[in-house]
């Protein structure tokens, strides 16, 4: 089973792309509405939430952006977490182009929108 | 004497064109392939989905485009310091949007929004309040496409009973 954390702001994006995620067997999806959130799942990670295996994380959210959370996550103690993979869902936005996003230190990048066909293959 | 009750055949024909309609080049309402990939993701045990999703989509987008029109309100722009609607904040509006848009296939919405975008960046207030990329456009677009999806999902819907019955029937 592949636990997979996605952190976007946008309900009915979460909601597309869960029933999405539900086709590809051996997928858990958990949705975050902003990096902070997902920073604060990865935390608590230890104590009873189950670690991410992979975090789809959009780039530009309220509270804390995307690149943020990753610079953050990277920062944690654990090192498996702290290496989590951690692909970047971006609509293109200039300021946080693919260079930005791996500078950040993601680990991968894809252009919205997020398809069957490129959840898979991220996946 | 009462109606014609239409066939499957009929109604399928039918849905066949609004779905082409949709994907004409000219009218941008919706991309075929998003709009197929969401359409399959419905099935006997989830009737209501299609219509779940053009809800919380269309619910999310005029709560965006109402948060749009109160950025560029004459009182929010007298408020401000510099005389200018909060163009950054717009642009984040916008681009939340575009995202929601992307991934539900709506493709004229999402060109509006980057045509709005463009007029932000150039810090148009007139053309962004008022004729093409503006946020007034922007509104009509996303009523024309409301107005579609409804004609859409009632369509399915009547499908899906019709199905149900002929079902029944066997």
């Amino acid at each position: 089973m592949i636990h997979v954390l996605y952190a976007e702001d946008s309900v009915p994006t979460q909601f597309i792309i869960k029933r999405l995620v539900n086709r590809i067997d051996d997928i858990e999806l958990v949705c975050v509405n902003d990096g902070k959130a997902a920073l604060d799942y990865c935390k608590n990670a230890k104590d009873g939430n189950k670690r991410p295996d992979i975090i789809l994380m959009d780039c530009q959210m309220p509270v804390m952006d995307g690149l943020q959370a990753t610079r953050e996550i990277r920062k944690l103690d654990d090192p498996i977490l702290s290496r989590v993979p951690i692909v970047a869902v971006s609509s293109g936005i200039k300021s946080m182009n693919e260079k930005d996003c791996m500078d950040a230190g993601m680990d991968d990048y894809v252009a919205k929108p997020l398809n069957q066909q490129a959840l898979t293959n991220i996946l | 004497m009462g109606k014609t009750k239409k066939t499957l055949e009929e109604l399928e024909d039918e849905r066949s064109a609004l779905e082409q309609e949709a994907y004409d080049e000219k009218t941008k309402l919706l991309n075929r392939s998003q709009f197929q990939e969401l359409l399959e993701l419905q099935n006997e045990e989830e009737p209501e989905f299609v219509a779940e999703i053009v809800e919380m989509y269309l619910a999310d987008a005029k709560e965006m485009l109402n948060e749009l029109s109160k950025l560029f309100s004459e009182e929010k722009v007298k408020e401000a310091e510099d005389g200018k609607p909060n163009y950054n904040t717009v642009r984040a509006v916008l681009h939340k949007l575009k995202g929601s848009s992307s991934t539900f296939g709506a493709d004229g919405v999402q060109q509006k929004c980057e045509e709005l975008r463009e007029h932000c960046i150039n810090e148009d207030l007139d053309k962004c309040r008022t004729g093409e990329g503006s946020l007034e456009e922007l509104q009509s677009n996303v009523d024309i496409l409301s107005e579609f999806l409804a004609k859409y999902t009632a369509k399915i819907k009547e499908i899906y009973e019709l199905s149900q019955e002929a079902k029944a029937d066997e």
